[in-house]
């Protein structure tokens, strides 16, 4: 059975031959997935913001180079891991050092966050709290384990994709998932077996700095 | 249904929530085995809280931003090739000049040593004429006033033998 044509493949070889439109376009549907995964991992927004900016920078910088041999999102994700665990190491090494740090930000335009949350007082607390809760899980569990979690949250990628992206075999990939959701389980029992997470309306997470 | 089955339908769930037809399936594995139910709850309700964790907020301006960064990252590599294009072509990768700081080293080094054996040399040269000097002391000069008469009592015979045998 022939594969469909990968319409973000062929936005890619656009890129290639230097047209802005079609990177504007890749950035515009790709920047909230990377933000997220980037988010899950740094927990922290404005970082999470400098480093999918670093990773579609580099894509356009690789455009070059670019060859349709994968899915391109495999690809864009494949970059996007290699990027957040050198941040996560680097920091383990320099824990007090950020990329605010660095001099290019300064000529950067300052980040324009919009302030979607809707809830009323008590609702948000609650809900704030379970969803703090589970980032902190999330946090603490290893660096493998999140990206795995995080990346099978994304309805494009199979779990073959994920494989690829993680550089590991699928049942590889299927074990990670099944030991971090294990550990979720057991750190968020009493709020999983108690049914206080009910889905509802969603806040935005709160600014780090 | 085999316990391979319910995996299946467990890492479905992991993705996307479970089809009518799947969560029927699953209904009738959990009637089965009641003990199974509880853990099933825990992982749906996992799902579903993991489900709506709210995404990361973006700016609005992120994609102006990156098209910014982006736009800076081709100036700076066309200098960069501007840059290339001037140098000389020994001096493009960092082989290269790493070899021709070694090469200059090198010869610096050399050329401090000869500097350095040529300083040595000059420091010591009076000392050896000294040394030579001292070696070859001429005689005092009164000795050489009687030079001439010296130099001739080598030609006088020292012993008349004629006289000698006639007084025998």
């Amino acid at each position: 059975m022939a594969t469909a044509p990968d319409p973000d493949a062929a936005l890619m070889l656009r890129v290639k031959r230097g047209d802005m439109a079609a990177f504007e376009a890749l950035v515009e549907k790709y920047k909230q997935p990377i933000v997220n995964l980037m988010f899950r991992m740094v927990r922290d927004l404005e970082e999470a913001e400098d480093l999918a900016q670093i990773v579609f920078v580099r894509v356009f910088q690789s455009a070059s180079r670019y060859e349709v041999s994968a899915k391109f999102s495999t690809w864009l994700f494949t970059i996007a891991r290699h990027l957040c665990l050198n941040e996560i190491r680097r920091r383990g090494r320099h824990p007090a050092e950020s990329l605010d740090a660095e001099p290019a930000d300064s000529e950067q335009a300052p980040k324009q966050f919009e302030d979607v949350r809707v809830f009323s007082p008590p609702e948000a607390f609650l809900q704030g709290e379970l969803e703090e809760k589970i980032q902190e899980a999330l946090e603490a569990l290893p660096e493998k384990q999140r990206l795995a979690l995080a990346l099978c949250r994304q309805d494009e990628l199979s779990y073959e994709e994920i494989a690829e992206i993680l550089g590991c075999s699928v049942s590889a990939v299927k074990s990670l998932i099944h030991r971090g959701r294990e550990t979720l389980k057991q750190r968020l029992k009493p709020y999983l077996q108690s049914g206080a997470w009910e889905p509802g309306e969603t806040s935005a997470p709160k600014r780090c700095s | 249904m085999q316990e391979s089955r319910l995996n299946k339908l467990k890492e479905l769930n992991w993705r996307r929530p479970l089809t009518p037809s799947e969560q029927a399936e699953l209904r009738q594995f959990l009637g089965d085995r009641p003990g199974a139910g509880r853990d099933w709850q825990t992982e749906e309700a996992l799902s579903r809280a993991l489900e709506h964790l709210p995404p990361a907020p973006v700016s609005s301006n992120f994609t102006a931003r990156v098209l910014a960064a982006a736009q800076r990252a081709q100036d700076a590599s066309a200098r960069q090739r501007e840059s290339a294009a001037i140098t000389p072509w020994f001096f493009r990768s960092w082989w290269m000049r790493v070899a021709a700081g070694a090469a200059m080293m090198c010869a610096g080094f050399f050329s401090f040593q000869e500097y350095h054996a040529a300083h040595v040399r000059r420091a010591f040269a009076p000392q050896q004429v000294a040394g030579a000097t001292a070696m070859a002391d001429l005689p005092p000069v009164e000795w050489l006033n009687n030079f001439d008469t010296i130099q001739r009592l080598d030609k006088v015979k020292l012993a008349d033998d004629e006289l000698l045998s006639a007084l025998e």
